[in-house]
């Protein structure tokens, strides 16, 4: 019994710890003193320390030795030096590779290494030092851009047309060196381009073969989709794109905790499409679409909401007919979707914005995702003016309303009609 | 908090009369009228509970209320295309889960749907937003004026797939209305300075509707009955008809040549 839930309850630690570092780094990052300058927590690596708690929490191989590669994962996220980021990414891969999915889930994690070690050797080790930005090069950015692509393990089913190889904890941390960059430099236009080609194409493609794939092989190819409108929203460079990322990442978990059910209820079913107006993959999805054009990347945009819609319609497919009681988890999974798709407002604001803006250094003005004050989300352009909006909590209490005349106006006519 | 809630509390006219409420009601029980009569046919539906027929109709009679039309009263929170979208094809695809039909339906409606998008691409290029108000008022010149009227017309022409063999069901009829309504704003946009500047705000809606309603119960006229020539010129803005193929290429180029690429 304690054999099996412990690993579980250490989860549920990490994941206390980066909802705690979260909290902790609200005003600015945490360099703690008696760390000798080797660790520092920020918004990013809070929020990602969290989301590898909480994926954690949610897979279903739970063993010590996952338990030690998340560990390890997390002592590099937290590492302020690139050399020993570096390591601990590889010592990692090598942990989590004797799990369920192989070295091929975890072997994306090595270009990554690789490029934050060129970086700390032609700059400087410490991120936050000025001169390490003087490493970081084109060779550097595309290591670590071929490594956020290839941790998902979709460079198998690529070459092969075999389902990916996925391991969400690799997938997730896999973003990190490149969501890192920002606090390094700023990127040139064709590293964005770069990001966001490779991060679009991505999630087209894993879409469209999660339409075509069978049940049980869908939630991977669903994970690398999130996977790849982070990395797009990476590509865009700016506030808007990084809040993306964090949103798709919320959006991953979600939909991993709903979808590793080896039978789904209907009602988990339609929680994590983004069908269900106000829900968290409907408004994850709605950024995608606001951040791109919130940069006036129309092209980006359409192909983000292709691939959104083709997911979408890849999970409602199996929605059967009739729909029984539903399960604990389908209440927990469609509470936690509902909640926090209507608080994402205020998840944007204590989880995701200290991350954004202690990353300013590299990002573009070039459209923002904000708080729309008491009323829901607002996307603007570099002028400042507003580009799309989902007035999420403005937009609750109006359908509370019209529910209530809807409900009264057929109350007056069935009696009519009967 | 405070502005947030007189701003509900002052939209009560959108709620009862008009976007929303008993206009919308009438107006998408005639727009369907209408249709049936040009020979867009409806399927008989099956009884449904009070609180299904409130969980179907609330998202579509939302974004009816929340349309940007004059004379309504300003409200300060409007919508995007997007969100208006989603909240539009709730009840459609609700219904097609409870019939058992959604994955064979999606898939025959993929490339509508695909129209459908590349025609909302095109008016997010050419006002360069997706908000409703940002629509109807965009004050748009050269390239951008063609993209933007051209995927309106897509954006119409594409309910007649869209619209077909869809259940006689309130919140169908509503959501028929309402993906109408919001494909006709850059329309109504075009159409209100051609209208005398006085009683231009009670005059754009009803003529425009009214035009707009006959223009495309014309169309699906032509598409129903008649030679394949005809249909051919139907499917300049409409259906997925591979004879019309063209007509998605012109979109695209055109939001590639306006995006910069």
């Amino acid at each position: 019994m304690l054999r099996n839930s412990l690993p579980r309850l250490l989860s549920g630690l990490f994941l206390a710890l980066g909802l705690y570092l979260i909290w902790r780094v609200q005003a600015d990052a945490w360099i703690p003193a008696r760390a000798g300058g080797w660790l520092r927590a920020d918004g990013l690596n809070a929020l990602m320390i969290s989301g590898l708690g909480a994926l954690a929490l949610t897979d279903p191989h739970r063993s010590w030795l996952r338990l030690a590669g998340l560990g390890l994962l997390v002592g590099a996220l937290l590492s302020l030096h690139l050399g020993l980021t570096a390591m601990l990414l590889v010592a990692s891969a090598v942990v989590l590779s004797r799990g369920s999915a192989g070295w091929q889930a975890t072997i994306g994690l090595l270009p990554a290494a690789g490029g934050l070690f060129l970086i700390g050797s032609a700059g400087s080790w410490d991120y936050l030092d000025p001169i390490a930005g003087a490493g970081l090069n084109s060779v550097a950015f595309g290591l670590i851009l071929i490594g956020a692509l290839a941790a998902g393990g979709a460079w198998r089913g690529i070459v092969s047309g075999s389902p990916p190889p996925l391991d969400p904890l690799v997938a997730l941390a896999g973003l990190y060196p490149l969501y890192r960059l920002f606090g390094i430099g700023a990127w040139n236009l064709g590293w964005l381009y770069a990001a966001m080609l490779g991060g679009a194409a991505l999630a087209f493609w894993a879409a469209q073969n999660a339409w075509r794939s069978t049940a049980s092989a869908r939630h991977d190819q669903l994970t690398l989709v999130a996977v790849g409108v982070a990395i797009a929203g990476a590509g865009m460079g700016s506030s808007a794109g990084v809040a993306l990322g964090g949103l798709a990442g919320l959006t991953m978990i979600v939909q991993r905790l709903g979808l590793s059910d080896p039978e789904p209820h209907a009602w988990t079913l339609w929680a994590v499409s983004g069908a269900v107006p106000l829900s968290l993959p409907f408004i994850s999805g709605w950024a995608a679409l606001a951040a791109a054009l919130s940069g006036r990347l129309s092209v980006l945009a359409l192909a983000l909401w292709a691939a959104i819609m083709i997911s979408l319609g890849a999970i409602l497919r199996d929605v059967p007919p009739v729909v029984s009681a539903p399960s604990r988890r389908a209440v927990l999974v469609s509470g936690l979707s509902m909640i926090g798709g209507i608080a994402s407002p205020l998840i944007l604001v204590w989880a995701i914005v200290p991350a954004v803006s202690q990353l300013q250094r590299g990002l573009t003005p070039f459209g923002d995702l904000e708080l729309w004050p008491w009323a829901g989300l607002i996307a603007l352009d570099a002028t400042g003016r507003p580009v799309a909006t989902a007035p999420s909590l403005a937009l609750l209490g109006l359908m509370l309303a019209i529910s209530a005349i809807a409900w009264i106006g057929l109350r007056l006519v069935r009696p009519v009609r009967d | 908090v405070t502005e947030l809630l007189s701003a509900l509390g002052s939209a009560w006219p959108r709620l009862l009369f008009f976007p929303g409420g008993l206009s919308a009601v009438l107006a998408a029980l005639a727009l369907h009228a209408r249709l049936q009569g040009c020979g867009l046919d409806g399927t008989p539906s099956g009884t449904r509970s009070m609180l299904q027929t409130v969980i179907d109709i609330v998202p579509p009679l939302t974004v009816l209320t929340l349309l940007p039309l004059p004379p309504a009263r300003s409200f300060p929170y409007g919508i995007d295309l997007a969100l208006a979208l989603a909240l539009l094809e709730w009840p459609y695809l609700r219904m097609l889960a409870v019939r058992g039909q959604l994955a064979q339906t999606l898939a025959q409606r993929m490339p509508a749907y695909a129209m459908l998008l590349l025609a909302a691409g095109g008016m997010a290029e050419a006002v360069g937003s997706i908000g409703l108000s940002d629509l109807i008022a965009a004050d748009v010149t050269g390239t951008d004026r063609w993209l933007l009227s051209w995927s309106a017309l897509v954006w119409i022409g594409t309910l007649l797939t869209l619209l077909e063999h869809n259940p006689l069901l309130a919140a169908l009829r509503l959501r028929g209305l309402g993906l109408l309504a919001v494909g006709s704003l850059p329309l109504l946009g075009w159409l209100a300075p051609a209208l005398p500047e006085v009683g231009r705000a009670w005059t754009l809606v009803p003529l425009g509707g009214l035009l707009i309603g006959s223009l495309f119960g014309f169309w699906v006229r032509l598409w129903r009955f008649s030679s394949p020539e005809r249909r051919r010129l139907a499917a300049l803005t409409g259906d997925s008809d591979p004879a019309g193929a063209w007509r998605c290429g012109i979109l695209i180029l055109l939001v590639l040549g306006d995006a910069g690429f």
